[in-house]
C-alpha cells in the first residue's frame, strides 16, 4: 500500500537506502515550483547518505509514459522510483510495468487520490499523505475497498492485513464484512450501504481537484525526521509553501498552520544578533508580515499596487475611477506622488519606516483589509534581501517563460548560454495525440535554469525583472479584456477566448495564463456580481491549437474551492468528440485543437 | 588624425575584456592592424619632430611644446604596444589551455576559423609539443578542461547533467542508462570520459 503518515516517512527512507545498495534509484519530478524546491531538499538527503540516483523531468503524462518505456523498462536493476509532486491520481504501479520488485514512493499534493494505489494489494507503492486528511480518507479508503471486495467476491484470499501503518479499526472492519457478508446484514441492508459508498466514491472523485500540504513541506518533515535539515532547506520548504498559497491553492488557514510549524525552525536556525546588525556573507531567514503587494521591494510602490490582484481588483484600478482612489490613498497616508514613483530602495527611508503603519491603518478605509500575511524573507549577504513570495515570483517566472519572449520583452536572461543547452530543447514539440504545442520546446531548458537559480541571488534577481515585465504584460492584457467586455457568462462560469493580442505570446504557458485567470476572477470577485469559475482560452498560432485553463472562483479572498473542471472537461470532449490532449499534472488545462474550442465550451457543463 | 590617439587600442582592450570568459573569440585583426598603422604614424611624426629639432637653431628647453609633443607620442606608442601584447598574450593563454584539455573536439573547425594564421600555427605546434611531453607520461592524466587532472577530486560522487543521448554505460558497480534531459547523481570515475567528450556537464 501503504499511506504513510507523517511520523513514518523515515521508515521509508531507511527502505530507500536498503535498496539503493543492490539497485538504481529514479525521481521524478514534476515541472513546477514546489516539485523543484521539494526535489533539491530530497537530493540533499540522498546526496548526504552518498545514495546513487538519477532525476528525470517530466512535464505531463505523456513524459512519464515516455519514461516509463525508456528509462524504467531498460533498467532491470531499478528498486526505487519517487514521484515528485505527480502521480497521485495515477495508477502508478500499472504504469510502471508491475514489477514486483520495484518500490514506488509517491509525494504529491494533488488530491483526490486515486484509491486504487491505497489497497494493501498494491504493496509497492508508498504514498506520503497528511496527517489532517487521515480520518476522512480512511472513510473513502473503506468505501472503496468494500466495493472492490464486493465485486470480486470469488478469491476471498485478500487477507494483506500486515498494515502496520493503518488505524486498528479497518482490519477489524473488513474481516467482519467478509465473515457477515450473507449472513448477518440482510440483503436490502448490505445494498444500502454499497449506494450510500458509491455515493461516497463518486463524491470523492468528481467534486473536484485540490491540493494538499506543499510537497516541499512533506519532504522537509522527512528531512526533520532524519535530522538532515539546515538553513537552506527550510528556505526551500519556506518558498515551496508560499508557492501554494500565492497561487491559490490552500486557503488562508492552513497555510497559517503550516507557517507556524516552519516558525520554529526558522527562530531555531537564525538567532538575530540585533537590530540593525548585519554581517558579510549573512544568509539567514527573519520572519516578516509581507504586503500582498508583488515584488515591491523591486519596483516603485505605485506600480507595485498596480500590478498586484488583490489590490487591483479591490480598488478597480483599470478604471480611472480607481486610479484616482489609489492616489487618494497615498495622499492620506501622506506620501507623495514622486515618492510614490520611485523604485522603493530609492524612497526617503523615513517614509519606509512608516509605510507599514500607514497602510495598515489607512488600507482598510479603501477595503483593503488583510493586506498583511506572515511570511519570511532571507538576506543574500550586502546584495539583496528577498522575501518568500519574491522568490516564488521570480522562480515561476522562470519556469513559464518562453525564452524567445523574454528576448522581445527585453530581459536578457541567461537562459543556461552555454551551446550545449540547445540540444535540450525538444524539436518535435508533440504532446502526444497529435497536439503540440510551442512550449514543448523549451519546458526543460526552463526547468534547469530554475533548478540552477535557485540558490542563487542573481539568478532570483533576474528571475524578479522578468516577472516584472511578465506582470505588467499580464495587467495590459486583462484591462483590455475587462473593457473590451470580452467576458461571456455560459450557464453557471465565465469565460474568455483570446485570439489574438501583442502579448498573446507570453501566455502559453499554464502558469501565465492562471496568473491572467486570478487577476480577472479577483476582478470579478469584487466587481462583478456572482462568483463564478473562469475559463480562459488562448491560441498558439504556430500549432493551430488552443490552451485553456480553468480556475474555480473561491468565494473571498483567500480561501479555495475544489476545481471540478477535470472532469468536466472529459465528459465535454467525450460529448463533441473534440480532439484534445489532457497532458499536464493539472487536470483543469487542456489543449484543445482550435476547430473544437467553441463547440467544447458550449457542451462544457460544470455542477454548482 | 581627427580621431583620438589610442582610441583604437581602447576598443582593443575592451574587447579584451569582454571575451576574457569566452573560451575562444574571433581575432579582430581590423582593429590590430589600427593600431599598428597608428604607432608607424606616431613614430614618423615623432621622429620628423626630433628631426626638426636637431636641425633648428634654438636650444631644447626652450621650445617646451615640441618636448612635450615627442613625449606624448612616445608615451602613446608604448600604451599601444602594451595592449597589442595583453590582447595576445590572453589569446594565447587561452589557446594553451586548449592544448591540454581534450574536451573541446567538436568544435574544432570553429576554433580554427577564429583564430588568425600566426595564432593557428602556434596552436598546431603547441599542440605537438604538449603531446609529445604528454606520450612520456601516458598513464597519468594532466589533462585539464573539467577531466580530473593533476587536482585531487574532492567529491566521491557527483552531479552531472546529460547533455546528449550516451546509451548505456557499463561500470563496475552496475549499469547507468543515460538520456538526454536526465541529471545523474553517480561516481565521479565512473563518468569523467564522458564529461570530458562532452557527453555530460558537471554540475557544481
Amino acid at each position: 500500500m501503504v499511506l504513510l503518515s507523517e511520523s513514518h516517512f523515515s521508515r521509508a527512507f531507511e527502505r530507500i537506502k536498503q535498496d539503493s545498495v543492490e539497485g538504481n534509484c529514479i525521481l521524478f519530478v514534476a515541472s513546477d515550483v514546489d516539485a523543484i524546491c521539494a526535489c533539491k531538499i530530497f537530493q540533499s538527503i540522498l546526496k548526504a547518505d552518498l545514495i546513487q540516483h538519477k532525476l528525470v523531468p517530466v512535464s505531463g503524462h505523456h513524459d512519464l509514459e515516455k519514461a516509463s518505456k525508456t528509462v524504467v523498462a531498460d533498467d532491470p536493476e531499478l528498486r526505487s522510483i519517487i514521484m515528485i509532486n505527480c502521480g497521485a491520481p495515477l495508477e502508478v504501479f500499472e504504469l510502471f510495468g508491475q514489477r514486483e520488485e520495484v518500490q514506488i514512493y509517491v509525494i504529491d499534493s494533488h488530491r483526490p487520490f486515486n484509491l486504487d494505489s491505497c489497497l494493501p494489494e498494491s504493496r509497492n507503492v508508498f504514498i506520503f499523505e497528511d496527517v489532517s486528511e487521515k480520518s476522512k480518507l480512511n472513510e473513502y479508503l473503506d468505501a472503496y475497498e468494500d466495493i472492490m471486495v464486493d465485486e470480486d467476491e470469488n478469491d476471498s484470499d485478500n487477507d494483506g492485513s500486515n498494515d502496520e501503518e493503518d488505524d486498528d479499526g479497518r482490519p477489524r472492519q473488513r474481516r467482519r464484512l467478509t465473515e457477515g457478508g450473507g449472513e448477518g446484514l440482510s440483503r436490502a441492508e448490505i445494498r444500502r450501504k454499497r449506494q450510500r459508498q458509491q455515493r461516497l466514491l463518486t463524491e470523492y472523485y468528481e467534486s473536484g481537484v485540490y491540493h494538499a500540504n506543499s510537497t516541499a513541506g512533506q519532504v522537509y518533515a522527512l528531512a526533520t525526521q532524519l535530522a538532515r535539515t539546515n538553513n537552506d532547506l527550510l528556505w526551500l520548504a519556506i518558498i515551496g509553501v508560499t508557492s501554494q498559497y500565492i497561487f491559490e491553492r490552500i486557503d488562508t488557514d492552513k497555510y497559517s498552520n503550516y507557517i507556524s510549524i516552519l516558525n520554529d525552525d526558522v527562530t531555531r536556525c537564525n538567532l538575530t544578533l540585533g537590530e540593525g546588525v548585519m554581517r558579510t556573507g549573512d544568509s539567514s531567514i527573519q520572519t516578516e508580515e509581507d504586503f500582498r503587494f508583488m515584488l515591491f521591494r523591486h519596483w516603485s510602490l505605485q506600480d507595485s499596487m498596480y500590478h498586484s490582484g488583490y489590490v487591483a481588483s479591490k480598488l478597480g484600478l483599470w478604471k480611472e475611477f480607481g486610479r484616482r482612489r489609489l492616489l487618494n490613498m497615498f495622499a492620506k497616508m501622506g506620501f507623495s506622488i514622486q515618492q510614490c514613483e520611485q523604485v522603493y530602495t530609492h524612497m526617503d527611508k523615513e517614509l519606509k519606516e512608516i509605510l507599514r503603519n500607514k497602510i495598515e491603518t489607512v488600507a482598510p478605509l479603501y477595503g483593503l483589509t488583510d493586506i498583511c500575511f506572515p511570511s519570511f524573507a532571507r538576506t543574500f549577504g550586502w546584495k539583496q534581501r528577498f522575501s518568500a513570495s519574491d522568490a516564488v515570483y521570480s522562480l515561476a517566472t522562470l519556469l513559464e517563460t518562453s525564452p524567445e519572449s523574454a528576448i522581445r520583452l527585453g530581459e536578457d536572461v541567461l537562459w543556461n548560454q552555454d551551446e550545449d543547452w540547445d540540444a535540450l530543447e525538444e524539436v518535435e514539440g508533440e504532446h502526444g495525440d497529435g497536439l503540440s504545442s510551442i512550449r514543448r520546446r523549451w519546458w526543460m531548458r526552463n526547468f534547469y535554469t530554475v533548478y540552477d537559480s535557485m540558490d542563487s541571488a542573481e539568478g532570483l534577481e533576474r528571475g524578479v525583472k522578468l516577472c516584472m515585465k511578465v506582470q505588467r504584460a499580464v495587467v495590459r492584457q486583462s484591462t483590455a479584456v475587462l473593457e473590451k467586455r470580452a467576458v461571456r457568462v455560459i450557464k453557471n462560469f465565465r469565460t474568455v477566448v483570446m485570439r489574438d493580442g501583442p502579448d498573446l505570446q507570453l501566455f502559453q504557458h499554464p502558469l501565465t495564463l492562471s496568473k491572467l485567470a486570478l487577476f480577472l476572477t479577483d476582478a470579478y470577485r469584487e466587481h462583478g456580481n456572482r462568483n463564478l469559475p473562469f475559463v480562459i482560452a488562448s491560441y498558439d498560432e504556430a500549432h493551430e491549437s488552443f490552451l485553456v485553463v480553468a480556475t474555480t472562483g473561491a468565494p473571498t479572498f483567500g480561501h479555495t474551492r475544489k476545481n471540478p473542471f477535470g472532469i468536466a472537461f472529459q465528459k465535454a470532449a467525450e460529448r463533441t468528440q473534440a480532439r484534445i490532449s489532457f497532458d499536464s499534472f493539472e487536470t483543469s488545462v487542456l489543449q484543445i485543437h482550435k476547430n473544437d474550442l467553441d463547440l467544447f465550451i458550449e457542451n462544457l457543463f460544470v455542477a454548482a | 588624425m581627427t580621431t583620438m590617439m589610442g582610441e583604437s587600442s581602447y576598443k582593443l582592450a575592451k574587447e579584451a575584456k569582454r571575451t576574457s570568459e569566452m573560451l575562444i573569440s574571433t581575432y579582430n585583426d581590423d582593429l590590430v592592424q589600427n593600431v599598428c598603422r597608428e604607432i608607424r604614424m606616431l613614430h614618423a611624426r615623432a621622429e620628423a619632430s626630433v628631426r626638426e629639432m636637431r636641425n633648428s637653431d634654438t636650444a631644447p628647453p626652450n621650445v617646451p611644446s615640441q618636448l612635450t609633443q615627442i613625449m606624448l607620442h612616445h608615451l602613446t606608442i608604448k600604451r599601444n604596444k602594451r595592449i597589442l601584447f595583453a590582447y595576445h598574450h590572453q589569446r594565447l593563454g587561452k589557446l594553451k589551455e586548449l592544448s591540454w584539455g581534450v574536451g573541446r573536439q567538436s568544435q574544432e573547425r570553429k576554433i580554427k576559423e577564429s583564430l588568425s594564421k600566426e595564432e593557428n600555427d602556434f596552436l598546431e605546434s603547441y599542440g605537438d609539443l604538449v603531446n609529445d611531453y604528454k606520450s612520456h607520461f601516458l598513464d597519468i592524466d594532466l589533462g585539464g578542461n573539467g577531466g580530473v587532472g593533476l587536482d585531487p577530486p574532492l567529491d566521491l560522487f557527483i552531479e552531472v547533467r546529460v547533455l546528449r543521448d550516451a546509451g548505456k554505460i557499463i561500470t563496475e558497480y552496475g549499469e547507468l542508462n543515460l538520456t538526454k534531459g536526465n541529471q545523474e547523481f553517480v561516481r565521479r570515475s565512473d563518468v569523467e570520459t564522458l564529461i570530458k567528450a562532452g557527453y555530460l556537464k558537471h554540475i557544481a
